[in-house]
């Protein structure tokens, strides 16, 4: 049978992607504002920050919803077509991401932090391989906890998932897992400062490197000494944070790199023979992967305007956009079942290099790092 | 990412193959970027310049009409240092000028001498850039 166009499979493709469109509207319009302003133990918008339940996460959870729920299980026939251009849309928000990274904002941390801060990032996902490769793992979970353990979790898993060929499951199960370890030590994670008797940039250190989250970063510096300021546990945390976030865009091309040359391999049967880097790029590599890369290189040559300019707000707000209409789709394709089936070695993967990251960075910053330095 | 089992199996793609898909993508977001530059640099009216520390407004150098160029000194407001030191805060009184970002005309002040003001919440003036450049 003659392959549609693209044009002619529009009417087929308009039900669902409207369907996502709409559910997008209801969530960042209504739902995500609520949740904002809930107060849990005393403290307003605790659910957000705390358990990071923004856009990415309720986008992810309601396409769960409507598969498993709502639609009992299989997404149905006047909405397949449109969820089919889930991944169009994560493309899309990955490549925008990279507009609001620059290469600039390294300066902002002093020398030896960022090479302490990469060698934990790609330490990480050199581990996670290792331990991925112990346990039997498909590459594609590995890629994606690599990603998940190595940079901020759930932005880094999300950008590296299309170019590993990642399932929704692996990628559900991903940031379950490092919300969940990043939960578990933002509550132990001031008592085991406070124990050590860890100055504020020691432990802003230690936590910027080990917790695995953005936001239970903030939090669990906060949690240590609540005051804001140069100099104190949040300052030094965000700093450290920052570096690992920049490092997003290089984490994810060599891990799609990583993926494409050990297939490259695999289809050669394992033979010795090698496709050059050139040739796996022209073949098989994802493009979007060098759109994201080409994006940060923009970015910091200031195509997109100075750094938190109202351009670069709108350019976020539309790239949050785009990655939620993709990630109800995302969700859409997590079958509770399937999440049974996958057993737990994700959850091992995570938890092992989780806490190697975490004892380790602990150990090298007690060590090396002194109690006072103006960075 | 979404199904690849499905990708693996059938086909879990609009496009005629993944390298479609990257394409698309990539001319979606060169679309979406290209419209929100060209709005900012050309269709956008005003824009509101808001505190860039917490303090109280001390002066407000500029009138309503004034026309500022990149870097002009536009207020200055009283500030705190805060920095950790030992173990201890120290809070050390600052005084913060607020410069322009763009070339422009001041469209309204809002915050006058002695307003408290939050770093990013609260619109000091109001600026109308000029064509061409980024706010």
């Amino acid at each position: 049978m003659e392959e549609k166009s693209l044009i002619q499979k529009l009417p087929r493709i308009l039900p669902g992607l409207l369907f996502m469109v709409g559910s997008v509207i209801l969530l960042r319009l209504y739902v995500e504002p609520w949740i904002k302003d809930i107060t849990v133990f005393g403290t307003k918008g605790w659910l957000a920050r705390e358990l990071n339940l923004n856009y990415i996460l309720l986008s992810i959870i309601l396409g769960m919803l409507y598969r498993n729920v709502l639609f009992g299980g299989k997404i149905p026939a006047w909405a397949e077509e449109g969820f089919r251009t889930t991944r169009l849309f994560i493309k899309g928000g990955v490549i925008m991401l990279g507009c609001l990274y620059t290469v600039m904002s390294l300066a902002k941390v002093g020398g030896w932090a960022i090479v302490l801060i990469l060698t934990f990032v790609f330490g990480t996902v050199l581990f996670v391989m290792w331990v991925g490769r112990m346990l039997g793992a498909d590459r594609s979970t590995i890629g994606t906890m690599g990603a998940a353990c190595g940079v901020c979790g759930v932005s880094a898993c999300i950008a590296t998932a299309p170019g590993v060929k990642a399932k929704a499951t692996e990628v559900a199960m991903a940031i379950a897992t490092i919300l969940g370890f990043g939960l578990m030590t933002m509550f132990i994670s001031p008592f085991i400062g406070k124990a050590l008797g860890l100055s504020d940039l020691q432990y802003g250190a230690w936590v910027g490197t080990g917790i695995l989250n953005s936001g239970q970063v903030l939090a669990t510096c906060l949690a240590f000494n609540p005051t804001i300021a140069k100099g104190t546990a949040v300052y030094y945390g965000e700093l450290w944070n920052l570096v690992r976030v920049i490092s997003i865009p290089f984490v994810v091309f060599i891990i799609t790199a990583w993926y494409y040359s050990k297939e490259a391999k695999e289809e050669q049967g394992g033979q010795a023979q090698k496709q050059s880097f050139g040739q796996i790029l022209k073949e098989k590599f994802p493009m979007f992967v060098l759109g994201f890369m080409a994006m940060t290189i923009l970015s910091t040559l200031g195509l997109f305007g100075p750094e938190k300019s109202e351009t670069n707000h709108l350019l976020r707000e539309a790239m949050q956009w785009i990655f939620a209409i993709g990630l109800i789709g995302q969700g859409a394709y997590i079958d509770f079942r399937e999440i049974k089936q996958a057993g737990g070695k994700p959850l091992k993967i995570g938890l092992a290099a989780g806490a190697t990251k975490y004892v380790l960075a602990l150990i090298i910053i007690k060590l090396f790092v002194p109690s006072d330095y103006d960075v | 990412m979404a199904g690849a089992a499905d990708a693996k199996g059938g086909k879990m793609t609009v496009f005629k193959s993944d390298r479609h898909e990257d394409y698309a993508s990539m001319v979606m977001v060169g679309i979406v970027t290209a419209a929100i530059l060209f709005y900012m640099a050309f269709l956008v009216g005003e824009i509101k310049l808001k505190a860039t520390d917490d303090g109280k407004v001390m002066e407000i150098l500029v009138k309503p009409d004034t026309m500022v160029k990149k870097g002009d000194k536009l207020a200055t407001l009283a500030a705190k240092d805060k920095k950790m030191v030992g173990g201890k805060l120290e809070e050390k009184p600052v005084t913060r000028t607020v410069t322009s970002t763009l070339n422009g005309k001041v469209l309204s002040v809002k915050a006058k001498p002695g307003d408290a003001v939050k770093k990013g919440k609260d619109t000091l003036m109001v600026l109308v850039p000029e064509k061409g450049q980024l706010p």
